[in-house]
C-alpha cells in the first residue's frame, strides 16, 4: 500500500481552497504496524479516509497493492475496497442505531452477497465471539451497548470481509484508558491471526510507539519525519517531534518528572493560509532565515529515518537547549 | 416485549398486534380510522335516509328520525356525514401520498447529491413556497379541472416542497455520519445506502409531518370545496357541510357541530397514530418499558 504525492483538498466556499493534505508520499509494508501522529487539523484523518477511498486524492494516487482503486469501475471498486477497511474514532455514531449489533456486522457480508442468510449471521457470530462480545449482544441496538463493546463490534464488522489492511482512526481515543489498553491489545491479536496490515492513525505517540514498526509525524498536511518506531523515540531529528514527544505524559509525580516539556507556542497555522517555506518554522525555536525561503524536503539521514528540516542536524547540539526526551 | 422487529409475515402481523396491545394510544386512533372506514363501506347499511334527497324540513334539531338533524336544504346530516367520510379520508390520503411521491425523492435526491443539483432543486422548493398555498391550489386545480381528486393533487403540489424540504436537511444530515462512511467503505452501492441507512434515519421527522398534513388536507379539502373546486354538490364532504353550517353559525350553530367534530377527531387520529408510529420506530425509545 502506498501514496504518491497525495494531496486533498477541500473547496471551503467563495473559491477558497482547504489543503487537509499536501503531498504526502507513504509506504506502508503488508503485515507492519505504520502509526500516524499528529496534531487535530494535521491531516492525519484524511490520509487515513483517502486511503480507504473516502476521500478522493486531488493530486497523486493511492496504489494498493501497486493498482490505483480510482482508476476501477464503480463496481469493481466496491468490492475491491472490501480489502480496505477503516475503524473510526467514535463508535456510537459509526453504528447505524436503527440496526441490531448482529445486523450491523453481518451488513459487509450482505453486501457481499456471500453464502446464504443463515453462514452469514454465523459468521458475524463467530467474529463477535472473537473480538470479545458475547452471543449476548446479537439483538441489542447500539444505544444498549458501552463505547468499548461498540468498538469491539465495530472492529467485527470490519473482519467480516477478511480485509488485508485497516486504517485505525483515532480508534482508542474516546475510549477509557483501561478499555484502550484491551482493544490495543485485541487488534495486536488480530493482526496475527488474519495478518492484517494497520495504519494507526492517533495523537496520543504513547499509543503508537509500542505497536507500530515504522511511525510518521505529521503537521498541517505534510510528513515532517518518519522512522522506524524503536528510533524515533531517542532519535528524532525533527524539532516538533520534539515537542510532541515530550508532552507524552509522565505518570510521575511533579517533582521526578524530567523537566524538559516543550510548550509549542501559538496555534496551528491555518491550513487555507499555510506560512512559506518550513510550515513548522511559525512555532519553532530554531527557526533561521532559510526555513521562511525555503521549503524543507524529507531527506533520508539514517536508513529509513527521513526527516523535513533543514537544522536536522545540528538543532538538538545547540548547547542553549536542554537534551530533549528519552 | 418484542424484541426485534421480525421481517417475516407472521412476525410483522404479530408485533403489530403486541404493539397495539401495549400501546393504547395506537390501538384508540386505528381503531376510530378502520371504524371510519368500515363505516365509509357500509354506509348505505347504516344511513337510512339518503344524502342528497331534499325535504322541506330545514335546519331541523336532532331528532329520532333525524339523529343529526337535517341542513339548510332538509338533507339528513347522518346520511351526509356517513357518505361524506370516504370523501375526506381518500382526500386526505391522496393529498398526502401526492406530496410524498414528489416531495421525497426530490428532498432525497437534492440532500444526497448535494452541489448543482440541491441548488437548482432548493431554488424550485424556495419558489414553490413563495406563493401562497390555498392560492397555488387554487391555480393548480383550475389547470387540471374541478373535482375532488384534481383538488387534492393540487393540495400535495402544495405539501410537496415542505416535505421535500425536510426530507433534503435530514438527508444531508444522515449522509455524513459515520455509518454511511462506514458502509460505503465496505462496497455498499448509493442505491442500499439510501435504503437501508438514509431512509430509516431520515424519515422520522416526516412521519410526524405527515400525520401534520393528513390533518391539513382535510380542512384543505374543505377550503377547496367550499370555493367549488372539490366535491361537487350535491354529493357531500365533511369539509363542505362545514363551510356550508358555518353560513349559518348565528341561527343553527348545532349545524357545525357533526362535520367540525368528525374532522378534528380524524385529525387527532392522525396525529396520535404518527406518533405512536414514530415511538415506535425509534429504538432508543423502545427500550423503556
Amino acid at each position: 500500500m502506498s501514496t504518491r504525492n497525495v494531496s486533498v483538498r477541500f473547496p471551503v466556499g467563495r473559491g477558497r481552497v482547504l489543503t487537509a493534505v499536501d503531498d504526502v508520499s507513504i509506504e506502508i509494508r503488508r503485515g507492519e504496524t505504520f502509526g500516524l501522529i499528529g496534531e487535530s487539523g494535521s491531516g492525519k484523518s484524511t490520509i487515513g479516509r483517502a486511503i480507504v477511498c473516502l476521500e478522493r486524492p486531488s493530486e497523486g494516487t493511492i496504489l494498493h497493492d501497486g493498482r490505483d482503486p480510482h482508476a476501477l469501475r464503480a463496481s469493481e471498486l466496491r468490492r475491491h475496497r472490501r480489502q480496505y477497511q477503516i475503524i473510526f474514532q467514535d463508535p456510537n455514531a459509526a453504528l447505524d442505531p436503527r440496526m441490531t449489533i448482529l445486523k450491523s456486522i453481518r451488513e459487509p457480508l450482505d453486501v457481499a452477497g456471500e453464502g446464504s442468510r443463515a453462514d452469514r449471521d454465523q459468521r458475524a457470530r463467530d467474529l463477535m465471539n472473537r473480538v470479545g462480545l458475547g452471543e449476548g449482544f446479537a439483538d441489542l441496538y447500539p444505544h444498549q451497548l458501552s463505547g468499548g463493546q461498540k468498538q469491539r463490534a465495530c472492529i467485527a464488522r470490519a473482519l467480516t470481509v477478511r480485509p488485508s489492511l485497516i486504517v485505525c482512526d483515532e480508534a482508542v481515543a474516546a475510549l477509557d484508558v483501561s478499555i484502550q489498553a484491551d482493544i490495543l491489545n485485541l487488534l495486536a491479536e488480530l493482526q496475527q491471526e488474519f495478518g492484517l496490515t494497520y495504519l494507526f492513525i492517533t495523537h496520543n505517540i504513547g499509543v503508537v510507539e509500542h505497536i507500530s514498526d515504522t511511525i510518521a509525524v505529521m503537521y498541517l498536511g505534510q510528513i515532517i519525519e518518519i522512522a522506524p518506531a524503536d528510533r524515533l523515540a531517542e532519535h528524532f531529528l525533527h524539532p516538533y517531534t520534539q515537542a510532541l514527544l515530550s508532552a507524552e505524559p509522565v505518570a510521575l509525580p511533579s517533582g521526578m518528572r524530567p523537566d524538559h516539556r516543550i510548550v509549542l507556542e501559538g496555534e496551528l497555522p491555518s491550513p487555507m493560509d499555510p506560512p512559506s517555506g518550513c510550515r513548522f518554522r511559525t512555532r519553532c525555536r530554531f527557526a533561521t532565515g532559510i526555513c521562511a525561503a525555503e521549503a524543507p524536503k524529507l531527506r533520508e539521514l539514517a536508513p529509513g529515518h527521513r526527516t523535513a528540516c533543514h537544522h536536522a542536524e545540528t538543532f538538538r547540539l545547540d548547547p542553549n537547549l536542554k537534551e530533549g526526551s528519552q | 416485549m418484542a424484541s426485534t422487529p421480525d421481517i417475516t409475515p407472521q412476525g410483522a402481523t404479530a408485533s403489530v398486534l403486541s404493539w397495539l396491545r401495549r400501546d393504547l394510544r395506537a390501538a384508540l386512533c386505528l381503531g376510530y380510522l378502520l371504524a371510519l372506514v368500515i363505516a365509509s363501506v357500509a354506509a348505505p347499511l347504516i344511513a337510512q335516509h339518503s344524502p342528497i334527497e331534499q325535504s322541506m324540513d330545514m335546519l331541523a334539531p336532532p331528532s329520532g328520525a333525524h339523529w343529526l338533524g337535517t341542513d339548510d336544504l332538509g338533507r339528513d346530516v347522518f346520511a351526509r356525514m356517513v357518505y361524506g367520510a370516504p370523501m375526506s379520508l381518500y382526500a386526505s390520503m391522496v393529498a398526502v401520498g401526492v406530496g410524498l411521491a414528489l416531495g421525497l425523492p426530490t428532498g432525497m435526491l437534492a440532500g444526497y447529491l448535494g452541489g448543482r443539483v440541491d441548488t437548482v432543486i432548493s431554488r424550485i422548493i424556495d419558489t414553490l413556497l413563495a406563493f401562497p398555498g390555498i392560492i397555488l391550489a387554487v391555480a393548480v386545480t383550475g389547470a387540471l379541472g374541478i373535482g375532488l381528486t384534481n383538488a387534492m393533487i393540487a393540495v400535495g403540489i402544495v405539501f410537496a416542497p415542505n416535505i421535500a424540504r425536510l426530507i433534503r436537511i435530514q438527508t444531508i444530515v444522515v449522509k455524513n455520519e459515520l455509518y454511511v462512511d462506514a458502509a460505503r467503505s465496505f462496497g455498499m452501492p448509493v442505491r442500499g445506502i439510501i435504503l437501508r441507512h438514509i431512509v430509516p434515519n431520515a424519515i422520522q421527522p416526516i412521519i410526524v409531518q405527515v400525520t401534520v398534513m393528513l390533518a391539513g388536507a382535510l380542512l384543505a379539502e374543505a377550503s377547496l370545496s367550499f370555493l367549488g373546486l372539490g366535491v361537487q354538490p350535491p354529493w357531500p364532504s365533511w369539509g363542505q357541510m362545514l363551510a356550508r353550517g358555518y353560513t349559518y353559525m348565528e341561527i343553527a350553530p348545532e349545524q357545525m357541530y357533526a362535520p367540525g367534530i368528525a374532522i378534528l377527531l380524524t385529525a387527532l387520529a392522525y396525529n396520535g397514530l404518527g406518533e405512536s408510529l414514530r415511538t415506535r420506530l425509534d429504538p432508543t425509545s423502545r427500550s423503556r418499558r
